[in-house]
């Protein structure tokens, strides 16, 4: 590849004005988001650490060793798709998106053997690539964000009603396709994240406002399709949120024992030693993984909780800054998608872990253990400092809406 | 929110939207966490703790019980069980851990597919198969079984086990979809009825049948249900399982070491997996069996040997050491829960408060878990929560070394009254191999057959074994020093007739389990007119030196009512004639004057003379650790019913009266102390309970120069006996140099014992009270032999062979 080829993918454009330095902002506010990233996968390895190992074993545990293998391979895809300039990822939007359909499409097949697509806990959520499971929603939510963001830029449509149609059929078929599997976290989080896309393009709040009382109405409605284990989690936690310790040995064990470790850990929390201990053998399930909110409170009590809810506000405040300060309309809509994702789905699996939201399997981004759960989280981040680094440009063709306005 | 709308951008304005309404889900986070780490933190933290904890109750012993000579007669034995946990006999065991370890193990698990990860546990399954089989070759190596015997049992119980739960299954599958048919509306009939009418060979099963006629109603999801509770383990699926029981002591230590130790690779594996030794201790009686030698040259010179006869005695004492069951039963556990809210001091010695124990709750350290040992008779049911020992306690901290430990309490010891050699030498004395309590022809108890009635014939020919009971007090303590019945029963069951029928028969006429010494009331007949002499004078109704004259019978115009001994048996004698002048209350005890005793019985009335037999203990409680009799007073045991005519029945002892042998040794007792009655006891460390009844010192001397006259008078009732009709030689009775006897003998007209409606036993319990001293009276003996006849010859020769006991066991 020749350098002025280069050149041109990091421009985003042929061309272009100044020098290629110059057409960088080194100093932007999608650093402080790359940085509490990183402060949570830090957090994330030790708490992973005191959920695997017993305080009898001395080293690391190798769950622990493995997802400081996974923050590294986060960190060098950021960097890989710091590279090109956002905009040409416009371009593979839309195949991206479909290839993630198609492989939500294969992992609904029933006879693809069990070697290939392995259902966990009861889902058809992952395709075993050999070296390691992956996990096509998770792409699924970075193409999705970026076909929405590629469709929205320069557009009117949505500013009617009707125009949200098109959007919204964009998002229900994966969204269609992970329930399916089923996993309904993972599908939970395209919602808050489209109703962003479209809030910052530009649609008429009175539109989405609509939409939600109409899907609150209609919610009740879909009861009778839910399946009995998600049918039994909801009541329970509306059991559990009534003050009900009914379900504490059964459906609502691992709520009551997460909510039992964080409450166990206090204003400042306990030692490692009592911290590994307590985990282990209170026998919370998923520790390592989507109750790792759990561990991290148990062991340095409401003071690290709070902390880290305050990292995920700085990864927040940062995303947001960084799309302020955006002057492209598809950086725009883009970073507000990815913020969403991230955002929404810390705080539903926060929220299942202490109690406030039903248990319905969603990672932790950056702590939970898991290699694609880090590798999405990192590449999202990526793709905001990305936004980020380009230098404000005047809009090329037209400018976003509200400037017309 | 004016800030907000200061910002001129829509888009800028939304993105402060956005980020308010994440900040607010945060909070909202936030908000929860504080509630509970900060409000709900100590709670919560205290709950998270309490699951690092494990406890363990460690075994106790139940206490011993004892004799008066320390000499042991119960205590707990210990024993092992090897057992294997059930998992380990399936062999599920290797392959659960080979799962575990196979992923534990691999650091590339998560890259392999599933054949991968199913090969990595097959090979690791001869491993842990080999674990295992540790374990197997152990137990054989130390009960010196052959692998093959150890593993046939190990497929014995596995096979019994799963036909077991195979059992189990249907029968809960066929509740549940009965259960579920219920909730449809079906009934249990109709559905029977329906699943009858279906005709298809392959629905074998009521359930199968069900599940055709609920046809689609059965949905996946209720199928679901059905499988989980039919498919929840069965106890036996997991508990151990016994492989060979009762080891000898050295085997259990010796695999008690080897469960403690770790696997050499895997420190959180046992070296032998599964293995578990039991505690299966049992309890032991070491005197429930003894050998007594008897002087056969003391006995009756019928019976008269020289040397020796050895008796094997079996159930010695069992009347009232009673016994132990394993295995727990609803109303034990009811029991003791009683128990524990009546007695405050045995609350508050059983009860624990466990150091995690949020609630605080008392826990019982001797509360009772299936298959512990309980106390089913005798004192190790009455004494079972002082008997019964309260488990120890050990509570691990899982994030720390120092265990909490609180001991076991054995149980208490329990120290009798009893002389357990003088009891197995008395019950050897009443065993009928002795002949002194199977029938002899000097007994005249043909005197019964009245040729004039055809149904009169002889019940009890000679040679046949009649039960008896003895009872001996030490006057001066109240100590029962021998407590008596027999039959007893050996406690393996084996003196018992095998054939049900024969054996019914045999409980209904010897009734074996009855403890007659204190626990089966009869008519006391003459022996009582000892205490009806003393209560007369109490009451002022006779002087010391009063004669009542003996007309023959009691009412002067008839003569063949309420007639005196003599006047029946020597046809028209009164003993006025015999004496040569009317008795007084000595010479009525020597002669044992009826007449004498019905005219008391008149005096005292219906009140008197049942506060008479009242003072002396009859109609009151013993007070003993054990089911006993307190006598009866009255027509159906209502004092308040006695009419005159019963009342001079009971100035001789018969009529509406009954007592037990501890109620005549006692009152005998009684009489010796002058008057003080002290409650006879059994336990060691019951404090004496004495009541002075207020007996005029000179009635008392009367009355026991009676019973002396009685039995060294050679017109006493109790001195001689003729053995041989023809050469009417008379022999003493009593014959033991040095020791003096005052004692009355008592031939008490019984009910005829029916058993299936048909009369059995027939005619008089032979009674003899004694008292026994080298100068004073020191012992009170009292037998009993149902049925038996004449007090003096049946009851007499052993009285005296038991004061020859009381002489070879060295209280005399």
């Amino acid at each position: 590849m020749s350098l002025s080829l280069l050149e041109s993918v990091v421009r985003g454009s042929f061309g272009g004005f100044g020098t290629l330095r110059q057409s960088f902002s080194i100093v932007n506010a999608a650093w402080l988001a790359v940085l509490a990233s990183f402060a949570l996968s830090l957090v994330g390895i030790y708490a992973i650490d005191i959920a695997e190992r017993p305080f009898t074993d001395r080293g690391v545990s190798g769950t622990a060793i493995r997802q400081g293998v996974f923050l590294f391979v986060g960190l060098s895809a950021m960097c890989v798709v710091l590279v090109p300039h956002y905009r040409l990822f416009r371009y593979v939007a839309w195949p991206g998106y479909l290839a993630c359909i198609a492989l939500l499409v294969f992992l609904l097949i029933p006879f693809v053997p069990e070697s290939i697509v392995e259902p966990r806990n009861g889902a058809r959520g992952w395709i075993n690539l050999g070296v390691a499971d992956f996990q096509p929603a998770e792409v699924t939510k970075i193409a999705f964000v970026l076909t929405v963001a590629g469709y929205l830029r320069y557009r009117r449509e949505h500013r009617e009603f009707k125009g949200l149609i098109v959007p919204g059929l964009i998002a229900a078929v994966p969204v269609g396709l992970i329930t399916i599997q089923p996993d309904l976290g993972s599908a939970s989080l395209f919602v808050p994240s489209l109703f962003a896309m479209l809030l910052a393009a530009g649609a008429r709040i009175r539109h989405l406002v609509l939409i939600v009382l109409v899907a609150t109405l209609a919610a009740p409605a879909m009861w009778p399709i839910l399946q009995p284990h998600q049918k039994r989690r909801f009541i329970a936690i509306f059991e559990q949120i009534r003050g009900s310790d009914e379900g504490a040995q059964d459906i609502n064990y691992q709520s009551f024992t997460a909510q039992r470790l964080v409450g166990a850990g206090g204003l400042v929390g306990v030692s490692d030693t009592k911290a590994r201990a307590l985990t282990r053998y209170n026998q919370l399930p998923e520790a390592h993984n989507d109750m790792i909110f759990a561990v991290i409170t148990l062991r340095f009590g409401l003071l690290g909780g709070a902390v880290t809810l305050l990292l995920y506000m700085l990864w927040t405040v940062g995303a947001l800054a960084t799309a302020a300060s955006c002057k492209d309309p598809l950086g725009r809509v883009l970073v507000v998608g990815l913020t969403l994702f991230v955002a929404v789905q810390a705080v539903i699996n926060i929220g299942m872990t202490v109690g406030l939201l039903p248990i319905i399997g969603v990672t932790m981004p950056f702590v939970s253990y898991g290699g694609s759960s880090m590798l999405t989280s990192w590449l999202m981040t990526g793709l905001i400092l990305n936004v980020g680094l380009r230098r404000r440009e005047a809009p090329m063709v037209r400018g976003a809406w509200d400037e017309l306005a | 929110m004016g800030f907000v709308f200061d910002i001129r951008s829509v888009f800028l304005r939304r993105l402060l939207l956005v980020l308010a309404a994440i900040a607010l889900g945060l909070a909202t986070l936030a908000a929860q966490s504080a509630r509970l780490t900060i409000l709900k933190g100590d709670e919560l933290l205290e709950a998270a703790e309490a699951k690092l904890v494990r406890e363990t109750w460690t075994p106790t012993v139940r206490g011993r019980i004892r004799d008066r000579a320390g000499r042991v007669l119960a205590f707990d034995r210990p024993a092992f069980d090897i057992a294997v946990d059930y998992d380990v006999i399936t062999g599920e065991w290797a392959e659960r851990k080979a799962a575990y370890y196979a992923r534990r193990t691999s650091d590339d698990w998560s890259q392999l597919d599933n054949t991968q990860r199913r090969q990595r546990v097959s090979e690791m399954i001869p491993a842990f198969r080999a674990r295992e089989n540790r374990t197997w070759s152990l137990i054989a190596d130390a009960t010196g079984m052959t692998l093959s015997e150890v593993d046939a049992r190990r497929l014995d119980v596995r096979d019994e086990v799963r036909d077991l739960a195979a059992t189990v299954r249907s029968i809960r599958e066929r509740r549940e979809l009965f259960d579920y048919a219920g909730t449809l509306g079906y009934t249990r009939d109709e559905l029977m009825r329906r699943a009858k009418e279906i005709n298809r060979p392959d629905l074998m099963s009521d359930a199968d049948r069900v599940r055709f006629i609920l046809a689609e109603e059965i949905t996946r999801e209720v199928e679901d249900d059905i499988e989980d509770s039919v498919n929840q383990a069965l106890r036996e699926e997991v508990i151990p399982h016994v492989i060979e029981p009762a080891v000898a002591d050295e085997v259990g230590f010796r695999l008690r070491r080897a469960e403690a130790e770790a696997d050499p690779e895997f420190d959180d594996l046992p070296m032998y997996p599964g293995l578990r030794v039991l505690d299966s201790g049992d309890r032991a009686y070491p005197l429930d069996t003894i050998e007594v030698e008897v002087d056969r040259s003391l006995f009756p010179q019928p019976l008269r040997r020289d040397g020796t006869q050895v008796v094997e005695v079996q159930g010695v004492a069992r009347h009232i050491l009673g016994s132990v069951r394993r295995g727990i039963f609803r109303e034990d556990v009811d029991r003791r829960s009683l128990a524990m809210t009546e007695d405050a001091d045995l609350a508050a010695r059983a009860t624990a408060v466990l150091p995690n124990d949020e609630e605080q709750t008392p826990r019982d350290r001797g509360r009772y878990f299936a298959g512990d040992i309980v106390g089913s008779a005798g004192l190790e049911k009455s004494l079972e929560d002082d008997l019964r020992g309260l488990r120890g306690l050990r509570v691990d901290r899982l994030d720390d070394d120092t265990p909490l430990v609180l001991a076991p309490d054995p149980g208490r010891d329990i120290t009798l009254t009893l002389d357990i050699m003088l009891q197995a030498r008395i019950q050897a004395l009443l065993e009928p191999e002795t002949g002194l309590t199977s029938v002899q022809p000097w007994h005249d108890n043909s005197e019964l057959v009245r040729p004039e009635d055809p149904r009169s014939e002889l019940l009890m020919p000679v040679g046949t074994a009649m039960d008896a009971a003895a009872v001996v007090i030490d006057i001066e303590t109240g100590d029962l020093l021998a407590l008596v019945s027999t039959p007893t029963l050996a406690r393996d069951g084996s003196d018992l007739p095998v054939n049900a029928a024969q054996r019914e028969h045999y409980i209904d006429l010897h009734r074996p389990y009855t403890n007659r010494a204190i626990a089966f009331p009869s008519p006391p007949g003459s022996i009582a007119k000892a205490l009806v002499a003393c209560a007369a004078h109490r009451e002022g109704l006779l002087q010391i030196d009063e004669r009542i004259s003996c007309t023959g019978h009691f009412h002067p115009n008839r003569p063949t009512m309420l007639r005196c001994w003599i006047f029946k048996h020597f046809n028209g004698v009164t003993h006025d004639m015999d004496l040569g002048h009317a008795p007084d209350a000595a010479e009525a005890l020597k002669v044992s004057c009826n007449i004498f005793f019905y005219t008391l019985g008149q005096r005292l009335g219906p009140e008197g003379i049942a506060a008479a037999y009242r003072a002396f203990g009859v109609g009151e409680d013993l007070g003993l650790p054990l089911p006993s009799v307190d006598g009866w007073l009255g027509p159906f045991n209502r004092p308040d019913a006695i009419s005159e005519g019963d009342a001079i029945q009971m100035g001789i002892g018969q009529g509406t009266v009954a007592w037990t042998p501890v109620h005549a040794a006692d009152s005998f007792a009684t009489i010796a102390r002058g008057g003080l009655r002290i409650k006879p006891r059994l336990l060691a460390d019951q404090d004496p309970v004495a009541t002075d009844l207020g007996l005029d010192p000179a009635i008392v001397e009367a009355t026991l120069r009676g019973l002396d006259l009685a039995v060294n008078d050679p017109r006493g009732t109790a001195h001689s006996i003729e053995y041989d009709h023809t050469t009417r030689e008379r022999f003493d009775i009593f014959d033991t140099p040095g020791v003096k006897i005052w004692g009355k003998t008592g031939t008490a007209t019984a009910p005829p014992l029916k058993v299936d409606d048909e009369v059995v036993r027939r005619g008089d319990h032979s009674w003899f009270v004694l008292l026994a001293g080298r100068d004073r009276p020191q012992y009170a003996v009292a037998v009993v032999v149902e049925y038996g006849g004449s007090g003096g010859r049946v009851s007499g020769p052993i009285a005296n062979q038991i004061v020859h006991a009381l002489v070879h066991e060295g209280y005399l």
